[in-house]
């Protein structure tokens, strides 16, 4: 009975894991301060250094030592004497504050040093992690105790310390988070206005979309002027792959609400084909594509740095599009030929959407990089009604052409708060 | 001298160590000046009643004149003696903006006791509370009715003790 009964107390005895946890920030080229009550440290600072680079590859080069000073110190030593006491399960963070006012005060001036609190208690080794953030321990735990001190130290650093490590802030960023409000009640700019230019590139089919929606109009060609496989697309006549060029203004109210007033450029070649004789005597002949349209967009910003805020947007409107021809004979051909005389023509304006999203960085308040990516259509704009007692309707050329385009546009901001 | 205050503490210091007493049988007293020497702390009973009181410090045993270290401490924080008294009033935060009426005749004397024992060895709060007794007023209050109603609320903390205990 009695042998039965010493395994089970053992088992109960080594209690590994965490009593409480709280997340806690790791430092890129931290400082490391170990702290023990007991007569010595379970590894040297050395060892446990060695362990955070073997376990954490984006720790950078840790600065560990052991914080001398504060196991002289009377009232840290108490705190310590006290913590190693009355560390256990089933406990709370605020269980285990510090309760004098001196010992409060030195906690708050880690600044963004990491204190690891460790004592070992029978057959396991507690720890504790402090920061400036929290008068009492952000996390507690256990771990079976082990003489071998790299392994130990490795053990510590596997266990709370394998977290992505953030870069340390300087001076003037702690300072501005420390007296940042809260987000939710951070103060919102009243307007944001801009005024930016940006350039991309479009084509016809839009990834993750099968090609076999595109094959038809894609390879379609003009023939003698006109003749095309269809005439629903605009793609069915003009090269789609272009670059896109754009200028643009645009606000964003209360940083929710945005609107933006655009002109898009991008120049087209008509697919000609090069074995149709009828283009001998045509020196070019391309069309170019202005888009003037209205977009509005939704938008959420976050503060990522004190120089950079972020803001990730989806916008939607609409465009009219209107395509300018721009065909020359070649010189030596004085008379063109009846085809020419009779070529296709396009609609005055099309009328189309544009869908998209984005994000804006915008650095140092002024000045602002625009990403974005999304689709545009353009259809026949239909303001007459049609003639019930006309015959079929008329081949509609560009009933609907459809692409996708992503650019890049550098801005300049003016903010009203 | 205008104040009550040491007649009223010796007054209840005596009923209190009589009270205990006699179901505490081994226990000490220690003098009021000895716990003023620790530093005076807020204590937490719940998300919105704090009591104030003075508590050892985090790592320090205390110990009696014959260098005895007791187990637990029972730490007295205030009593408060008037009419109409509501424990609430004293130490809810959530009830900070209520007003309490005047009245010309108090209905009742009242007695508010704040307490914590306390782990020594470890220090940390074991348990707190807060008591409150009523005594309505009948044609005469004396001294005797007074110190009766001492008694009734001081009995208390043994019977609040051993029930938490008993959990």
């Amino acid at each position: 009975m009695i042998r039965f009964i010493l395994p089970l107390l053992l088992v109960s005895l080594i209690y590994a894991g965490d009593f409480f946890k709280t997340p806690y920030t790791i430092w890129q080229d931290g400082d490391y301060l170990l702290w023990t009550p007991d007569d010595s440290l379970p590894f040297t600072p050395k060892d446990f250094c060695q362990a955070l680079r073997r376990n954490n590859t984006g720790i950078g080069t840790p600065n560990c030592r052991e914080i001398g000073e504060w196991q002289r110190d009377t009232v840290s030593a108490l705190y310590g004497k006290w913590l190693a006491k009355n560390m256990g399960e089933k406990l709370e963070a605020e269980h285990l504050k510090a309760r004098s006012p001196m010992m409060q005060g030195k906690i708050t001036a880690l600044e963004d040093k990491i204190l690891l609190f460790l004592s070992k208690k029978g057959e396991s080794l507690q720890i504790a992690i402090f920061d400036e953030t929290s008068i009492a321990p952000k996390t507690a735990g256990s771990l079976p105790f082990s003489k071998n001190k790299s392994i130990l130290a490795d053990q510590v650093a596997q266990s709370y310390f394998d977290n992505d490590a953030h870069r340390r802030l300087t001076k003037q960023e702690r300072k501005k988070k420390a007296e940042e409000p809260d987000p939710y009640f951070q103060e919102t700019k009243k307007m944001d206005f801009w005024v930016g230019a940006s350039a991309g590139y479009s084509q016809a089919e839009i990834p993750l979309t099968p090609s076999n929606w595109y094959e038809n109009k894609l390879k379609s060609k003009v023939k003698r002027y006109r003749v095309t496989r269809d005439s629903l697309s605009l793609w069915n006549f003009l090269e789609d792959e272009s670059l896109v060029f754009s200028a643009y203004v645009g606000a964003t109210w209360y940083g929710i609400f945005g609107g933006e007033i655009f002109y898009k450029y991008s120049g087209h070649d008509v697919k000609i084909d090069p074995k149709d004789t009828t283009y001998q005597e045509l020196d070019h002949w391309k069309f170019g594509i202005h888009d003037i349209g209205l977009t509005l967009h939704i938008t959420h910003s976050f503060n990522t740095t004190e120089w950079l805020e972020t803001s990730p947007f989806v916008y939607f409107g609409f465009q009219y599009s209107f395509l300018a021809e721009n065909i020359k004979l070649k010189k030596k051909v004085k008379k063109p030929s009846v085809a020419y005389s009779s070529r296709i023509e396009f609609e005055d304006v099309y009328k189309g959407a544009v869908l998209g999203l984005g994000s804006r960085f915008l650095f140092m308040k002024n000045f602002g990089l625009a990403l974005r990516a999304g689709i545009s259509t353009r259809g026949r704009s239909e303001d007459t009604t049609p003639d019930p007692n006309a015959v079929a309707e008329p081949t509609i050329i560009g009933g609907l052409t459809v692409d996708g385009f992503i650019s890049a546009g550098l801005e300049y901001h003016w903010n009203w708060k | 001298m205008d104040s009550i205050y040491p007649f009223f503490s010796q007054f209840a210091d005596s009923i209190i160590q009589k009270t205990l007493l006699a179901s505490l049988p081994s226990m000490n007293t220690f003098p009021e000046k000895f716990n003023k020497k620790f530093p005076e702390e807020t204590q937490k009973l719940d998300d919105k009643i704090f009591i104030k009181g003075h508590f050892p410090p985090q790592g320090v045993t205390v110990t009696t004149e014959d260098s005895k270290t007791p187990k637990y401490l029972l730490l007295l924080h205030e009593i408060t003696l008037g009419t109409d008294l509501e424990k609430r009033a004293f130490f809810d935060y959530s009830k900070k903006q209520e007003e309490i009426d005047s009245k010309k005749k108090p209905v009742q004397v009242s007695v508010i006791l704040s307490y914590t024992l306390w782990d020594n060895e470890k220090q940390i709060p074991l348990y707190s509370s807060i008591i409150e007794e009523q005594m309505p007023v009948t044609h005469s209050v004396n001294l005797q009715s007074i110190s009766e109603l001492l008694q009734k609320a001081v009995a208390n903390i043994p019977l609040e003790i051993l029930k938490g205990a008993k959990k």
